[in-house]
């Protein structure tokens, strides 16, 4: 009984991510100071910041393509391999403009060492739930940023990391195509039961999408505050209620100190 | 190919070639030029056929010639490229000797090759390399130097190697540089060729215009022009169809 008690208490405790006091210097700066987060299995957490403070760079260290001058990135407790339990997707689409859709989708399979039948079947299978199975021989000039962005994420889903780092991912896309990503990421997300960390500068994305919002300032890059966000609360559509604008209020205040 | 577009891309330059040569043909008639000081079009066809065999035999001579120039270039500049891209300290080592080696105008040094490594082979495939690895190396270079480090970061991202990132990423980006790299390579290394042989030798095109000159024999001199032009076509156009070949795998 009491063993059960404590392995709940720990599962609870157990965090999927723990980033562990990260330091980062460029040169003579400081980029990123003191920086630690634990985020547990199936969290969104959004990552909020003025330009400058240095929240890409600390998704570059998460995914492990930067290393901290301080640090380290703990998944499930353990320090793991580049690849192997996080997928990092870019603002920019960044397709392979020589391969169509379905090549595409298939990189992160390919660099990962699966056979081709295990990699065809899989993106067929996938592709139906993001709404690509039409465009699998398309080439990536013939698609709509949306679409192209779809396909980015198709190529991070795929692989079947726990762990998904977004880099502000919709922030070259006009705002109707932006909205309508927005709620069938969410969909996808929980489809896939994925826990994510969101960076973007915007402040009703960080808040409509996730259930953690992270600030950071910058000079040096540090988190000053957090908020939980009761999804109950806030409506994926609805940017107009109390509930909403306070949060909003109290993040606007924060930036601005 | 539809029967309009041959038509749409190839009647223009096709019928301008055809009126420059009517009016060549039409002003050494009316004007009675002389043919060893400006061959009319038809004298030089025939020429073409008087003496195909020996137009013939030094045309493969200049032909192989170029082409072991261009494989010899073509490996060289990926050679150096290659170093340029992994030791970083080697850039600048070998920059100022590349550019220095294309200031030095190559004719000059062409007498002095031909005194060290004699009138063979060897003294014109080294012409043909210092002529047509610079362009290559330059491209080689930019297109390497170009490749997105975003896509370098997403290759990293998913834990690719360094073996997969040159196979999947590198090579596919730098290769349609690569290619104008080598089809401009095709073009000037006919000039090498050409001038290797005009100081030192007893074979191939450059001699042959060489020793035509000066006996007034300007059909023959304008015939080894032809051929010269037909080669360096040839050459062309085995890049641009390796490059469709290639393109259609990793079209850009």
């Amino acid at each position: 009984m009491l063993k059960e008690l404590l392995k709940k208490e720990e599962q609870k405790n157990n965090n999927l991510i723990n980033i562990k006091n990260i330091n980062f210097n460029f040169y003579d700066e400081t980029i990123l100071s003191g920086i630690n987060l634990k985020i547990s299995s199936g969290e969104f957490v959004s990552v909020i910041g003025p330009s400058g403070c240095g929240k890409s760079t600390l998704l570059n260290i998460i995914a492990g393509i930067t290393k901290p001058k301080t640090g380290e990135i703990l998944v499930e407790g353990k320090l793991v391999n580049i690849g192997d339990k996080i997928s990092y997707m870019q603002q920019k689409d960044l397709l392979l403009p020589w391969r169509n859709v379905s090549e595409n989708a298939a990189l992160g399979l390919e660099l990962k060492g699966f056979s081709e039948q295990y990699i065809q079947d899989k993106i067929s299978l996938y592709s139906k739930d993001f709404g690509l199975e039409k465009y699998l021989e398309y080439m990536p000039h013939e698609l709509s940023g949306g679409l192209r962005q779809r396909v980015a994420f198709l190529r991070s889903v795929i692989v079947d990391n726990p762990i998904m780092l977004l880099d502000e991912p919709l922030g070259s896309l006009d705002a109707i195509t932006k909205s309508t990503l927005h709620e069938w990421l969410m969909k996808m997300f929980s489809k896939f039961s994925k826990t994510i960390i969101l960076v973007t500068h915007d402040i009703d994305e960080a808040i409509l999408l996730a259930n953690r919002v992270v600030v950071m300032t910058t000079n040096p890059g540090r988190i000053i505050k957090e908020y939980l966000v009761d999804r109950k609360l806030v409506d994926k559509r609805d940017i107009t209620s109390n509930y909403f604008i306070q949060l909003k209020k109290d993040i606007i205040k924060d930036l601005s100190l | 190919m539809q029967k309009e577009t041959i038509i749409k891309n190839y009647l223009p330059p096709f019928t301008a070639v055809l009126i420059i040569l009517l009016l060549w043909q039409i002003s050494v008639m009316l004007l009675s030029i002389e043919s060893w000081f400006l061959p009319s079009p038809v004298n030089i066809i025939a020429e073409l056929i008087n003496s195909y065999k020996i137009l013939f035999e030094h045309s493969l001579i200049t032909f192989f010639e170029i082409i072991v120039g261009l494989v010899i270039s073509i490996l060289i500049s990926l050679l150096i490229s290659g170093l340029i891209f992994w030791f970083k300290s080697f850039e600048k080592t070998i920059y100022p000797l590349l550019i220095t080696s294309q200031i030095i105008p190559v004719f000059t040094l062409a007498p002095i090759l031909i005194v060290w490594f004699g009138t063979g082979l060897f003294s014109k495939v080294i012409i043909i390399v210092l002529f047509t690895f610079f362009p290559l190396v330059i491209n080689l270079v930019t297109a390497i130097k170009n490749v997105d480090i975003d896509m370098i970061r997403m290759f990293n991202s998913h834990g690719s190697t360094k073996l997969q990132m040159y196979k999947k990423l590198y090579f596919p980006s730098i290769l349609p540089n690569f290619l104008s790299g080598c089809k401009v390579a095709c073009v000037i290394s006919v000039i090498g060729a050409v001038i290797g042989e005009w100081i030192g030798s007893s074979s191939g095109l450059g001699w042959v215009m060489k020793i035509s000159g000066p006996q007034f024999q300007t059909s023959r001199v304008f015939a080894s022009i032809l051929c010269l032009s037909v080669i360096a076509i040839l050459l062309f156009f085995l890049v641009v169809s390796i490059e469709k070949k290639l393109l259609r795998k990793y079209p850009l």
